[in-house]
């Protein structure tokens, strides 16, 4: 049995969640991803997260999800953001996620993780 | 026909979505019933409700109130529904030091409430276990009690007032408590609640008692609800204690006020919950019982090797069952009717309870929502 199909929703990992308290909804909270995974939904929604580990800190049951993995499966898929294929375009291409390393003026766009 | 574009002339782009994967979530609570939301609104104030009442009565759309999503009865859950997310209606619009009250919007967490009362020396103190997350909209709504509601009570005994709309967009402002406490929002929708507050509670200590069997338990139930220094009363029993490594017997958590050694015996109390959730015991139930018919009702719980904790000194048991025990459950709601009891005592009726519920209640509950929501777009499918 994987983690997240323990979860019990019961919503307590949206406390310290820094997504959920700017964005204020369900579909952004670690609950809401736990949801997805549970009814095979993919979505770019995943790559709304830090990956900073606060909702497994909150959980009762101590669960990780596990979005790391579940966003490389879904990168495998195609199934990611702009700024995500942007980013991995430019490391492989640069070694970098910003870009030319050689144009010395700052990047119009930042891409991250 | 898809709400999307009407919602967002009244909530403009950000404060709607029909993203099939948010829309996802928004379909179940805690409950873990699923449902189907046909889209999410976000308001910000009053008169986005109302223009959503007026939107959603032309065209028959149902609505869903939705504070935290921690209901574990399906009281939120959408039945091809707009679910109405009060998470961004999160003000604390007033402190009065003086009156000991607060007004606030109905998106308030608990714990952010008193967060922000500390400072003042004061506290709102009815805590339930979802205090982290849990809005005060949705605490009003079920009407829940807590850890300290041996003391405290439940939610109705602190507001003072409430704005609220209807299912037909009437606004009522009350000055003393209203319809709209307890109905889990099949009436219509809170907008603004005014509760009362209290100074923050004195230091307290904590006691774990080993019972050897369980009329001991009861006996000492009623000699310590009658100190007057109580302010919460738990108990565990043999099965859940043996899974937090205690002896497989009845256990007394009790907590005092006074000076005393500070320990971790609420958390192992909280813990409850989770030992027996990993046990695959993830269906709980509320009760509330008499005094006088808690023997014989634990008696019945015990000899069907149903695992529980609770509120013992307030009458609030909560019974845990596992997915495939839903004929021991309605035995047990029935044998709570025979007793005399309340199938629900803090989590409400949402879905799960609605054929258990007193139908002297139901018939009450009937007459108030034909008055409050004729057309039946508000929380329809919930209590009744």
């Amino acid at each position: 049995m994987e983690d997240y199909e323990k979860c019990t929703l019961c919503g307590l990992c949206k406390v310290n969640c820094p997504t959920f308290q700017v964005l204020k909804n369900e579909g952004d909270s670690p609950r809401g991803k736990a949801i997805l995974m549970k009814k095979e939904c993919d979505d770019p929604i995943f790559f709304k997260c830090n990956l900073c580990g606060a909702c497994k800190t909150s959980c009762p049951m101590g669960i990780d999800l596990g979005l790391k993995q579940h966003r490389a499966k879904l990168v495998e898929k195609d199934i990611q953001t702009d700024a995500n294929k942007k980013m991995i375009e430019n490391v492989r291409k640069y070694g970098n996620p910003f870009g030319d390393p050689d144009d010395d003026s700052d990047p119009d766009e930042l891409y991250c993780c | 026909m898809n709400p999307e574009s009407a919602l967002a002339k009244i909530f403009g782009k950000d404060g709607v979505s029909t993203h099939k994967a948010e829309l996802l979530s928004y379909a179940t609570d805690a409950s873990q019933i699923f449902g189907t939301a046909l889209a999410v609104v976000f308001p910000k104030d009053e008169d986005h409700i109302r223009k959503l009442i007026i939107l959603a009565s032309q065209r028959n759309y149902p609505l869903v109130p939705r504070g935290g999503g921690t209901a574990l009865t399906g009281a939120v859950v959408p039945d091809n529904a707009i679910v109405v997310d009060f998470s961004r209606m999160d003000r604390i619009i007033q402190i009065n030091v003086k009156t000991k009250e607060a007004i606030l919007e109905p998106g308030v967490i608990v714990d952010d409430l008193n967060m922000e009362l500390r400072q003042f020396g004061l506290y709102f103190p009815v805590i339930p276990s979802s205090h982290e997350v849990c809005t005060l909209g949705g605490m009003v709504a079920a009407n829940a009690a807590g850890l300290h509601a041996l003391k405290y009570g439940k939610t109705e005994d602190w507001v003072n007032g409430m704005k609220t709309i209807d299912g037909t967009g009437k606004s009522y402002t009350f000055n003393e408590k209203n319809d709209f406490i307890g109905t889990e929002g099949i009436l219509g929708f809170i907008t603004e609640i005014k509760v009362k507050v209290t100074p923050l509670m004195p230091h307290t200590y904590l006691t774990l008692t080993r019972c050897k069997d369980l009329p001991q338990m009861i006996g000492d139930v009623e000699e310590l609800a009658k100190d007057s220094k109580i302010v919460s009363l738990e108990f565990l029993d043999p099965i859940t204690s043996k899974l937090l490594k205690l002896p497989e017997s009845y256990h007394l958590i009790a907590e005092f006020v006074g000076e005393g050694e500070d320990s971790d015996l609420m958390e192992l109390r909280e813990g409850a919950s989770v030992v027996l959730g990993g046990e695959g015991y993830l269906t709980t139930a509320d009760p509330k019982l008499s005094s006088d018919k808690m023997e014989e009702f634990l008696t019945w719980i015990k000899e069907n090797g149903i695992p529980c904790f609770g509120h013992i000194g307030y009458g609030i048991i909560h019974p845990r069952f596992r997915d495939d025990q839903g004929e021991l459950i309605k035995e047990m709601f029935q044998l709570v009717q025979k007793l005399g009891g309340e199938i629900s005592g803090e989590h409400g009726i949402g879905i799960i309870k609605k054929e258990y519920l007193d139908p002297d209640r139901k018939a009450e509950l009937k007459g108030l929502k034909y008055m409050y929501d004729p057309q039946g777009i508000i929380n329809p499918g919930k209590v009744i």
